[in-house]
């Protein structure tokens, strides 16, 4: 279901976030996150990263610290959105790959552009 | 499959232990796996992660680890319900009726105009911005421990405790506190940030001790020019704490208030319990809730919020969409004239003929209002609303007028304001990078029957 070791990167970005080790194998996350989401009434999905599609990206990364309504109200040209993501990686969002991060200001410009009706 | 039974809980137990988990660690784990249930109360992954001491941002980036075997549903989540713990306490706590919730952590709410009717605002109509997330202390109403310390360029570092502020001489004051993003819906292009209309400034009765009186008590010295705000809100995010700050003479005005008291009532959690400044006519990020130090600067201070291009404008016009460079950035504070038509609502219906009373706010910043205009012919014309005087200094001005339809059809009621010095509200609104200073003409559409 989930790769058993994490790969580089993530070992890069969990040492820069200052994890304990031993939160950092991914089946121990895995099990955090389920633990903590299904009270919740959630269900849970399964779907591979490369199966991710950027509104999940999206719905993933942006609403972390704050509810995604924020970004959902908003209708910024694709400029302003580089300059949120920037902000927003200013203020901790460190995990992105660029891939992803294009992925996410891609589905931004399209979906909550200057142009969509507020 | 069923993951939060005790064989999970303790499967991953012994994992986590012959993965080389502390028994520090071990001891978290065991106080979280305890309280599971608070997870269910208290949010999403966040809270668990809260709890182990890892910073806002962690449970994305678990989320990110994760995205790579599984995506709980539980985050595709676009309802319009209030789903955050924090959001619905406070709102519940403070009896909010009838707000446009915009964001629920930080919580953001507006009031529709046509419910922002009442000259003294009620608490269930006062808007709501926050930049961070709601002090814990103001969740508890627990005021022990709580006190305010003064420092930086004084003579005495001084501090004051509740009780001491209570038993001081107090003043009442009806003052308005306005988001300085209040009106950025009307600017175009879009500017980011919360997208309020126009119901971003309540009007509410704040008692408390002017801040001069505390100062005073530290005895400012000659280098102090400008305050530094801070309180006791948990930040969201890997930022500074939110602090902005106001010119000496602002803050020694007297009806700068360090306020205790909203309506009559201990001020609610989500207004900045047990205190919080209140400083009129600015815009409201100056007026810092949940207020626990200020402190005094010897230059303009630079507090998050007081640098970059958050609550700063250009110092020279800017093309609408354009983005000055930072050092062409000053910092925002005093409102200029505004005003709002509180009735009738948006999109009333009215019969030919029929006589329409129409009636609203007006306020000015530093200044007062001295004449009111209403036009229901798109700018041609103008006529008199009458206008009433402010309860005191700063509080908004109730104006009104009646006015009828002669023929049907589709009508906008217009209404702006003039102050003292003849400046009035713009038609066309100037643009900025981060909308802030609207203070466009109000209109309000109505369709006239036959
Ligand atoms: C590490 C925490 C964090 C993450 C992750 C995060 N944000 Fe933010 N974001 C913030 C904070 C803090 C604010 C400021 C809230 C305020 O002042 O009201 C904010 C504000 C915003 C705003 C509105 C105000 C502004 O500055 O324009 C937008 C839009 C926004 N975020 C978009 C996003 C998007 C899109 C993503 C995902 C790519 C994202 N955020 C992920 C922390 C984060």
């Amino acid at each position: 279901m989930w790769a058993n070791t994490p790969d580089e990167e993530t070992r890069k970005m969990l040492k820069r976030r200052h994890l304990p080790l031993w939160l950092t194998t991914p089946a121990v996350l895995a099990a955090w996150l389920v633990a903590s989401t299904v009270p919740q009434g959630g269900i849970i999905t399964h779907a591979h990263a490369d199966e991710m599609s950027p509104k999940q990206l999206f719905q993933v990364h942006c609403a972390a610290c704050h509810t995604i309504e924020l970004p959902m109200t908003q209708r910024l040209a694709r400029h302003d959105w580089e300059w949120v993501l920037d902000d927003m990686e200013d203020y901790g969002m460190t995990w992105l790959t660029d891939e992803q991060r294009e992925q996410i200001v891609d589905y931004l410009t399209e979906n909550y552009g200057r142009d969509t009706p507020r | 499959m069923k993951t939060t039974d005790n064989g999970t809980w303790e499967w991953l137990r012994s994992y986590t232990r012959d993965h080389g988990a502390s028994p520090q660690d071990l001891e978290i784990f065991d106080e979280v796996s305890s309280r599971r249930q608070f997870f269910g109360q208290v949010g999403k992954g966040g809270a668990a992660l809260a709890l182990l001491g890892f910073g806002a941002g962690t449970e994305a980036a678990l989320q990110g680890l994760f995205g790579r075997g599984m995506i709980p549903a539980a985050w595709a989540n676009e309802g319009v319900d209030i789903t955050d713990d924090e959001a619905k306490k406070v709102l519940a706590d403070a009896g909010k009726e009838g707000l446009i919730v915009y964001n629920e952590r930080p919580l953001n709410a507006e009031t529709p105009a046509h419910l922002m009717g009442d000259a003294v605002t009620p608490v269930k109509r006062h808007f709501i911005r926050n930049n961070d997330r709601v002090s814990e202390r103001a969740l508890r109403k627990d005021p022990q421990g709580w006190k305010l310390e003064i420092e930086g360029e004084v003579n005495n570092k001084v501090s004051f405790t509740l009780d001491q502020l209570q038993g001081m001489n107090t003043v009442t004051y009806r003052l308005p506190i306005e988001c300085g993003g209040n009106g950025r819906a009307y600017f175009d292009p879009p500017p980011r940030g919360n997208q309020w209309k126009n119901g971003a400034i309540g009007n509410s009765e704040w008692t408390g001790v002017p801040l001069r009186e505390l100062l005073n008590a530290a005895g400012l010295k000659s280098s102090a020019v400008y305050t530094g705000h801070y309180g006791e809100e948990p930040i969201l995010g890997d930022r500074p704490p939110f602090s902005r700050g106001i010119p000496i003479d602002k803050a020694m005005e007297e009806h700068t208030l360090v306020a205790f008291k909203m309506n009559g009532e201990d001020i609610p959690a989500v207004h900045g319990y047990p205190v919080r400044l209140v400083v009129p006519g600015w815009y409201g990020s100056t007026s810092h809730k949940w207020l626990n130090r200020i402190v005094i600067r010897d230059r303009e201070h630079d507090g998050r919020g007081m640098t970059g291009y958050s609550y700063r404008v250009p110092k020279y016009p800017v093309a609408p969409g354009a983005r000055p460079p930072e050092e062409d950035m000053v910092v925002g504070g005093p409102w200029r004239i505004k005003s709002v038509i509180t009735g009738p609502a948006a999109d009333s219906e009215f019969r030919v003929g029929q006589s329409i009373k129409v009636t609203g706010h007006a306020w000015a910043g530093e200044d007062s209002v001295k004449e009111m205009w209403v036009s229901t012919d798109f700018g041609l014309n103008w006529t008199k609303a009458k206008l009433g005087s402010p309860a005191n200094k700063y509080s908004w001005q109730q104006w009104e007028t009646e006015l009828s339809f002669d023929g049907r059809g589709y009508y906008e009621i217009w209404a702006r304001g003039v102050d003292t010095q003849g400046n009035t509200q713009p038609i066309v609104q100037p643009w900025n990078p981060r909308g802030y200073d609207g203070n466009l003409v109000h209109r309000i559409p109505v369709m006239i029957q036959a």
